[in-house]
């Protein structure tokens, strides 16, 4: 039997005439899972943390959390996004309670100002364009509720029912809140402005 | 920003202008290398109680040579340097981690007639598998009514089909005794049986190429070829380290194919296939198989009972497709696209608990029929995604009949879409 090398997907199937079919019925490699989402999930991490040096690390652990739990997960294509941003989700939770651990620490034995300081976290995003910089900025003052809305639905730019199956919302619910969250997120801008 | 009107559109835009580091793939799979590291890199899903298996005896004629260097941790540490190396370049990383695939070479079956290892350059604890030959005439028995495999008997050898009279492998432990499930089938009571003490085959690939072979708890770091007919394989892991075509490849020349309480497992999801049938008479019993595009391949005559699969599939000129009693997580797709398809029973199985698509497709072409679909429990879906009971189903085929599908939450009656 001839090997077809599917070489974009680093991945061989068999070349009998079946690559319609394949093409029509397989997964994509994790590979190919990282090509096709690692921007929208690195977004989303940023408009989580506010800053691109956190925002890859997390990014990073989304990632190699996905690489371990791919082997058994089972996903279809069609679910691959909203499971990576679930990740995602817990990771940046993950995130929080380490910074405000160490930060609770650090202010315990120091005082004064700790690294949990948003607007240092902000200015860290020097490489940012000036207006994402100030919407992160504003992001980072609105509640996490609102911010994980906000980052699924522009960041990640999920439709509202993928929203709600992130976030165990109905897709109603999840269109009200987040239109909702973005004007919170219109409100504080102007404030900052 | 700010001194325009709010613009939900606009702030898309300055999101969508971001990228994601070309560094944060070396930086995940460094995270990925880390964490192997703090693990048993020797034990993979599967704790094994034999020691870290000796080097290889340097290849010979008739041996393989395709052991891959160093332990999972070690390449997949390699694999982190060399995505640093590439500054992040994807197709560089796969064209240094993925060796081409290619069919069993003749020249390097591992273990044949001719070049089955000496006890003293293969210690005896390095890999474990009972050879039976039947005592009827090869390729005479069907899967199931073949041999016993209480401990080797005449021509017991080692896997890929040892000459009788060579060199004896050890005898296989008594096997965990487990009936049919009552139970749905899932990761902890498919596959390998609680207590179940597997040794490593010492290779990457594995050929079987003896009638009748029975090899039985082992672990095989790569795929197996089968190439010789009424093979039964029991309590056999099987782990591809990397990229591979299928875990079980059941070739043209191997009819009769038994799986018994056996796991293919689709690590580092690169694994398209799980089982490849390519012979007629396959029978699955209480496995655990999973990869990437498709756990099982039918090609006909073919069995599959109480097993946990992500996905069975056909391409089609096949016949006589039972599956019954399993938890098929993906669903079921009869591809009819080599021709058609016919007498499938797909009967009281738990059904599309991921689908993404259609759970059970059937070929819509003149042909298909007697497709039978009946008393199946179907998964609720996914809420993100948007699955259909069916796609091509057609109720005037002669045969095709599909009655008792019920919600498994509700219990109410699923029709075909």
């Amino acid at each position: 039997m001839v090997i077809l090398v599917a070489a974009e997907l680093g991945r061989t199937v068999p070349d009998d005439a079946q690559r319609g079919d394949l093409a029509e019925v397989a997964p994509p490699s994790f590979e190919q899972v990282y090509r096709d989402h690692a921007h929208r999930v690195y977004r989303y991490c940023l408009s989580q943390v506010g800053n691109v040096s956190d925002a890859e690390d997390l990014a990073a652990e989304v990632f190699a959390a996905a690489f371990a739990g791919y082997l058994t997960a089972r996903l279809d294509g069609g679910v691959v996004l909203p499971w990576l941003l679930r990740i995602a989700h817990n990771e940046v939770i993950d995130h929080r309670r380490k910074r405000t651990r160490r930060s609770a620490l650090l202010t315990r034995f120091f005082g004064g100002a700790t690294d949990v300081d948003r607007s240092a976290d902000v200015e860290g995003a020097v490489v940012l364009r000036d207006e994402l910089h100030r919407a992160l900025g504003a992001l980072q003052e609105l509640s996490e509720r609102d911010r994980k809305l906000i980052g699924l639905r522009i960041a990640a730019d999920l439709p509202y029912a993928e929203i709600g199956a992130v976030l165990g919302l109905s897709e109603h619910a999840a269109t009200v809140a987040t239109r909702r969250a973005l004007e919170r997120l219109r409100r504080r801008l102007e404030v900052r402005s | 920003m700010t001194s325009q009107p709010f613009d939900e559109g606009a702030l898309k835009v300055l999101f969508d202008e971001i990228e994601a580091p070309e560094s944060l793939e070396a930086n995940w799979r460094a995270k990925v290398a880390l964490a192997d590291t703090l693990r048993d890199p020797a034990a993979g899903e599967i704790a094994d109680p034999v020691p870290e298996v000796p080097p290889e005896p340097e290849p010979g004629p008739g041996r393989r040579t395709g052991r891959r260097p160093g332990p999972p941790w070690l390449r997949a540490l390699a694999a982190a340097v060399a995505a640093t190396a590439v500054g992040g370049g994807i197709v560089g990383v796969v064209a240094v981690s993925r060796p081409p695939d290619r069919d069993p070479d003749p020249d390097q079956i591992i273990e044949t007639v001719t070049a089955a290892p000496s006890p003293s350059t293969l210690p005896p604890t390095s890999f474990s598998a009972t050879g039976t030959v039947p005592t009827g005439a090869p390729g005479s028995a069907p899967p199931g009514s073949g041999p016993g495999d209480t401990g080797p008997g005449p021509g017991g050898g080692a896997p890929g089909g040892a000459a009788p009279g060579g060199p004896a492998a050890p005898p296989a432990p008594p096997a965990p005794a487990r009936g049919p499930l009552t139970e749905w089938p899932d990761a902890a009571n498919t596959g390998l049986p609680a207590g179940s003490s597997l040794r490593t085959h010492p290779g990457g690939d594995l050929h079987v190429t003896q009638p009748g072979q029975i090899v039985a708890d082992l672990r095989v770091n790569g795929t197996v070829y089968i190439e010789a007919p009424d093979v039964t394989l029991r309590r056999v892991m099987v782990a591809p380290l990397g990229a591979a075509t299928a875990g079980i490849r059941q070739l043209p020349q191997a009819p009769r194919l038994r799986i018994e309480d056996s796991h293919v497992t689709n690590t580092n999801y690169r694994l398209d296939y799980g089982i490849l049938q390519e012979a007629p008479g396959l029978v699955v019993q209480r496995s655990d198989i999973n990869a990437n595009t498709v756990a099982v391949l039918a090609a006909g005559d073919t069995s599959i009972v109480d097993s946990y699969l992500s996905k069975v599939q056909t391409r089609g000129n096949a016949a006589r497709i039972t599956l019954r009693h399993n938890t098929i997580l993906v669903g079921v797709a009869l591809l009819g696209q080599t021709g058609p398809v016919t007498d499938v029973a797909i009967d009281n199985n738990l059904l599309g608990e991921r689908a993404a698509g259609a759970v059970i497709s059937v070929p819509s072409g003149s042909g298909s029929n007697g497709i039978r679909v009946t008393a199946n429990r179907f998964h609720r879906y996914h809420p993100a995604a948007s699955p259909v009971p069916s796609s091509g189903w057609n109720p005037q085929a002669p045969g095709n009949i599909w009655t008792g599908n019920v919600w498994s939450d509700t219990g109410d009656p699923v029709n075909p879409s």
